[in-house]
């Protein structure tokens, strides 16, 4: 079924929209999901609370693909169940990629809050992200968009491990020049 | 909301044609990738009669004459007019490329070759090593007193002798040598200079990718990877100018890093010159070797003596880096030569008397240690006793270690069955950080391993300790956790530890205090065949007044310093038993067929597994004109080729794709039948065979394998 069915049915209020969003794109957003929080349990929640999201967001909202929407949705979900459970520490949520990328991130803690306080991050990254490779984008919304482990990305894309992460590190420290560089300016 | 966390955020708000396009590419329809594949073979052709059609063209045409080398006057060689001071031989980088390689700037075409880069290095460290001073297009005299030869003479004796003089030096090296050959390159390509690839290129056929990646061997080639797509001169300059700090990202796989920064053996030479100094000058950790050998004073008498028993504690194994305080210089300890350990009597009720570490053998029928009593000869300081654990080495004998407590209170029994061969600790504000596992090596059996982290502070003053900086809570006002940042890694999945309830009160570990971590660590999550670490890390505050909570001031967080301590959790198990197995694999999966025995005789169950594994992409279209979506299809026995026993397995235990994307990389499924050869015959031929039901087409394949029989 195709991505403008689905808004039909969503837009008719017909529950058969959810089942057949989680038939399409449940895996895909299951590994968003699973990246971030390795629990099958925690992951299948952030999944029924997403297609929640889906239902009671659509309408009003008519997203240009569900496919986006839907992992936009979940990856916030799941986002916030992670920092919730570190911040009450009640289960570590072990292996997760999240607190690898927040490491992998640690460089731009290095800028003044205040500054990044004042920027308008989204446009700065759509920027960033305009001005890399195909491949580099790929690698980059990959690691932390999707928070796909590095091994993954670089068996996907017939990479080596290390080839991805010296992309990765090359594009953080550029991410940082152009964040310091716009904070001057503003 | 620290930085990151808001970038992370933000990161949900990025463009939907990126995130399409993303999207398209992680889960690709079967028509984006036929046509990905067909797009690839045809820029694939088109290239190969390009070539065909030009290259005679450029062989007939290609044929400029060299200038001659040396003929070009402008090499600015000084020459001293006055005899009583020593000549000092200087070159103008613009003069470099031409001395060394003939190369006319007046003819020269825009083009970037992957061959004159190289060459362009190669002159730029030769006239390094040549001339005494070489002048930067700006005028800027740059002094060549570093020079390679000189530094390489030391290399083997880095960790001894000088080393602070010698990361200088190397630093200056490779700064100097770096700005030669940016400065080249600058003036030989001017900025609209393109590299042009001599092959098409599609990241969808990874034979393509591999071979022109190391075509090229520039990382920026390859990130320009689609057909038509140049790269132009300064990106290979920031490449080279970007070496030092790729190494230092990852050190892990050199074969990587070589392939990837440097095109050919020749860089070989730099490539370990930059990993040794990236080792050293971008982590300036000092680490000390020390062997079990305590000083020899007697200044006292012993104290005590120890009586061993069995069951022993745990071994004790300390590796230990850290980062010395800047106002604390820490002078190495220098490494004696161990000298081979002393037998113990393995006669009962025996005494021994000894200033070093004891070892001995005993049989595997009795490996209770003797009632062996171990006095240690006068030390200076108190020579606690110490009994080390059973080693098991082998099947025929028991290694027992007996030992003393070194000056810093810690055993330091470790030769020579130690999985590590040396011990490696220092100690940082007089404290010392210890781990201690549970066993000398763990076996596929073992579900657990039992990890001990120790800090403890041997000094007369408190140490202030700091905060995990992964630690997400609110700021602990009156305590710090200890050993807040304990991991245990396979190399691919970490489990990190936040040691809850392992406080200092007050953030401060007090004068002689030992704090202790003890945990049990699920080995059943990590990659038997990968190396198993553990880490700790403790972040200390030279300062006790200093803030101690997780994000202090930067000015704070500049002070602290952090002892990181990595033990390696051997593993080794026998190798498995090869059970006769035939295995066939294409580029997206592999088909197993396994028996469970390596001989049969007649009357035995033959116990056969097929399986098959997905290893790369998913069944997204399987078997188009039927319903059935199953992957396994059957497991026969047959006897000189008749069919003697059948399973179908669809309708015995099947394994039904119910989902567009159920069958993924890393799937596996797998099927087991059992087959009797009670009726047949041992002069026959026994064969099992395993269909399956895979790919586009309607046939199926099969995979057999001669069953060994009396």
């Amino acid at each position: 079924m195709d991505h403008k069915s689905i808004i039909n049915l969503l837009f008719d209020r017909d529950e058969s929209a959810l089942a057949q969003i989680q038939r399409q794109y449940g895996n895909l957003m299951r590994s968003i999901a699973f990246n971030l929080f390795k629990s099958d349990t925690v992951v299948e929640e952030c999944l029924n609370d997403t297609l929640m999201d889906i239902w009671n967001t659509i309408p009003p909202e008519e997203p240009a693909s569900i496919a986006s929407y839907a992992c936009m949705l979940i990856r916030r979900r799941t986002i916030d169940r992670v920092r919730y459970e570190n911040a009450q520490k009640r289960a570590r949520p072990e292996g997760s990629e999240y607190t690898e990328a927040c490491e992998e991130l640690l460089l731009l803690d290095d800028i003044s809050e205040e500054i990044v306080d004042r920027l308008d991050l989204s446009r700065i990254i759509n920027e960033f992200l305009a001005d890399q490779s195909r491949t580099n984008r790929e690698i980059f919304i990959s690691r932390y968009y999707d928070f796909e482990p590095l091994d993954s990305i670089a068996a996907r894309l017939h990479l080596s491990r290390s080839s991805v992460g010296t992309r990765l590190f090359r594009m953080k420290n550029s991410l940082k020049e152009k964040l310091e560089k716009e904070g001057v300016e503003v | 909301m620290t930085n990151h966390e808001r970038f992370l955020d933000a990161m949900n708000g990025i463009d939907e044609g990126f995130l399409q396009t993303h999207i398209r590419k992680k889960c690709p329809t079967g028509a984006d990738r036929a046509k990905r594949y067909a797009m690839a073979a045809g820029i694939y052709a088109a290239a190969i009669i390009a070539v065909a059609v030009i290259l005679p063209f450029v062989i007939r045409h290609g044929e400029d004459p060299k200038p001659i080398p040396g003929d070009d006057p402008v090499v600015a060689e000084s020459s001293a007019d006055r005899t009583d001071e020593p000549e000092v031989r200087q070159i103008d980088v613009a003069d470099i490329d031409a001395k060394y390689n003939g190369t006319d700037p007046e003819k020269q075409s825009d083009k970037v070759t992957l061959d004159e880069v190289k060459a362009i290095i190669s002159a730029a460290r030769q006239a390094y090593a040549e001339y005494d001073v070489i002048v930067l297009t700006d005028g800027t005299l740059l002094p060549t007193k570093a020079k390679l030869q000189d530094l390489d003479v030391e290399l083997n004796e880095l960790y001894e002798h000088e080393r602070n003089t010698l990361f200088e030096e190397y630093d200056e090296y490779f700064n100097n040598v770096f700005t030669v050959i940016e400065e080249m390159l600058d003036i030989r390509f001017p900025d609209n200079s393109r590299y042009e690839r001599d092959d098409p290129e599609n990241y969808g056929l990874p034979g393509m990718y591999a071979m022109n990646l190391a075509d090229t061997g520039f990382a920026t080639a390859g990130e320009l990877a689609n057909a038509g797509d140049d790269v132009y001169a300064e990106w290979i300059m920031t490449d080279l100018m970007n070496a030092k700090t790729v190494h230092y990202f990852d050190s892990n796989s050199t074969e990587d890093e070589t392939e990837l920064l440097y095109p050919t053996a020749e860089e070989f030479e730099i490539w370990q010159a930059v990993a040794v100094w990236r080792a050293i000058k971008e982590l300036p950790m000092t680490t000390h070797e020390v062997t079990t050998e305590p000083p020899e004073e007697t200044t006292e008498p012993p104290t005590e003596t120890t009586t061993t028993t069995a069951p022993p504690p745990p071994e004790t194994t300390t590796t230990t880096t850290t980062t010395p305080p800047p106002e604390t210089p820490i002078t190495p300890i220098p490494e004696t030569p161990t000298s081979p350990l002393p037998e113990a009597p393995t006669s009962p009720e025996s005494e021994i008397t000894t200033t070093k570490a004891v070892t001995t053998t005993l049989p595997p029928e009795n490996p209770t240690p003797p009632k062996t009593i171990i006095t240690f000869a006068p030390v200076t300081y108190p020579p606690v006793t110490t009994a080390a654990p059973l080693v098991p080495v082998g099947e025929n004998a028991v290694h027992v270690h007996y030992g003393y407590n070194n000056p810093e209170g810690w055993d330091n029994i470790s030769e020579p069955y130690s999985p590590r061969p040396k011990e490696t600790y220092i100690t940082f504000c007089n404290c010392v950080l210890k781990i201690t596992i549970d066993k000398t090596n763990y076996l596929k059996s073992d579900t657990k391993a039992v990890v001990t982290v120790t800090l403890r502070n041997n000094g007369s003053q408190s140490v202030g300790l700091r905060q995990s900086l992964i630690y997400y809570g609110p700021p602990m006002e009156d305590k710090s956790h200890l050993i807040d940042d304990v991991k245990y890694s396979d190399g691919k999945s970490t489990i990190i530890s936040f040691a809850e309830g392992y406080y200092a009160k007050y953030g401060l570990i007090q004068p002689y205090e030992t704090i202790t971590l003890t945990e049990e660590v699920d080995l059943s999550v990590f990659d038997y065949d990968a190396p198993w670490t553990v880490t700790a890390t403790v972040h200390f505050i030279p300062e006790p007044t200093m803030d101690n909570r997780a994000f202090p001031t930067e000015a704070d967080a500049a002070k602290v310093r952090t002892a990181v301590l990595e033990v390696e959790l051997p593993h080794t198990d026998p190798p498995p038993v090869e059970y006769p197995s035939v295995e066939h694999e294409t580029d997206m999966e592999r088909y197993t067929l396994t028996l469970d025995k390596t001989h049969y005789t007649k009357g035995d169950v033959i116990d056969a597994t097929m399986s098959l594994e997905k290893f790369e992409g998913y069944y997204d279209v399987l078997h188009p004109f039927h319903n059935d979506r199953y992957l396994l299809d059957y497991l026969e026995f047959y006897e000189d080729g008749v069919l003697k026993e059948s399973y179908r397995i669809p309708y015995d235990n099947g394994f039904e794709i119910k989902d567009y994307y159920e069958f993924y990389r890393g799937d596996k499924v797998n099927f087991k039948a059992l087959f009797s050869t009670e009726n047949a015959s041992p002069d026959s031929k026994w064969v099992i065979k395993a269909g399956f039901r895979i790919g586009m087409s309607f046939n199926l394949n099969y995979i057999e394998l001669e069953v060994p029989h009396d």
